[in-house]
């Protein structure tokens, strides 16, 4: 090899490594790391939260109102007792809402998960592992956007505010 | 005047859950010719199909692929169900959203989670007495 061609092989390799540097770098700003870890996984973990609480409130209601049902004086009249066991099997029927709310949660933090596959699956290209790309979460954008889900405690209105909007 | 509890309504929700307390709060409440879709677009099928068929459509706003708020403005474009009383019970409760469901049309709107009585209140605001 003459020294020419040494030095063109060595140029190569430079762009090759820089090459390999910038997008190893993309990779690494694809994650947004700084975001993921002030923003997106306290969000994340903040709904996981939420979805203990509100399931521990539901079960908390729905175990009341049985054990309601069951402290009723049994000298009631059967009028009483069903008008009694009525309104406790409402409260009950209302409490099981927390199955939609929670699997609302649980889709947010599972999109959250699928979208950080997708970018560690970038990364991981970018450090020559052999990874296949998982399909990208569709992102939303029109009214898609206002699909947010359950909002976090004390982030969305509560119903006295909207009630005011359609006084 | 008293609104009738044969009063045709049709409940909208992905969740199966949903469904049975909303259409177990309504039987409560007396009402008892309900029907149900899992998704916007089946809702808007059934209402397009037959635009008279019902007095109430009651939904969700976050489903796939088409939102509640596809079908309110899907209703709300067809001449024949422009003014079918729309409700939307949902846990989507950011300003935004209300605003923008108040804009396409919605006669009212109620959060999740949410009681029999606020129900009861809501059906009362968009049909008259109970």
């Amino acid at each position: 090899m003459t020294g020419d061609e040494l030095r063109q092989e060595i140029a190569s390799e430079r762009r090759d490594l820089l090459n390999h540097v910038n997008a190893l770098r993309l990779a690494v700003a694809e994650l947004r790391p700084n975001e993921m870890r002030s923003k997106r996984l306290p969000s994340a973990l903040q709904e996981i939260g939420v979805i203990v609480e509100t399931t521990e409130a539901a079960a908390n209601e729905i175990m009341g109102a049985v054990e309601e049902i069951m402290q009723q004086p049994s000298d009631m009249s059967a009028e009483d007792y069903r008008a009694a066991v009525e309104e406790r099997c409402i409260a009950v029927m209302t409490a099981c809402s927390f199955q939609d709310l929670t699997g609302q949660r649980i889709n947010k933090v599972v999109e959250l998960l699928l979208k950080l596959e997708v970018k560690l699956a970038g990364l991981a290209e970018a450090l020559g592992e052999d990874h296949e790309l998982p399909e990208h979460a569709g992102e939303l954008d029109g009214d898609g956007e206002l699909l947010n889900g359950p909002a976090l405690p004390g982030e969305g209105a509560d119903q006295s505010e909207i009630d005011r909007l359609f006084a | 005047m008293a609104v009738s509890k044969d009063l045709p309504i049709l409940i909208v929700d992905d969740y199966k859950t949903m469904l049975r307390i909303v259409r177990g709060l309504l039987n409560q409440l007396g009402f008892s010719n309900i029907e149900e879709a899992t998704d916007g677009q089946r809702a808007l099928d059934m209402v397009t199909q037959r635009p008279t068929a019902y007095g109430l459509v009651i939904s969700d706003w976050n489903m796939q692929p088409v939102s509640g708020l596809d079908l309110l403005k899907g209703v709300r474009a067809n001449p024949n169900t422009a003014r079918l009383p729309f409700i939307m019970v949902t846990a989507e409760a950011r300003p935004e959203n209300v605003v923008a469901a108040k804009a396409a049309g919605v006669n009212n709107y109620i959060i999740k989670p949410f009681t029999a009585a606020v129900l009861k209140q809501k059906l009362t605001a968009v049909l008259g007495e109970l």
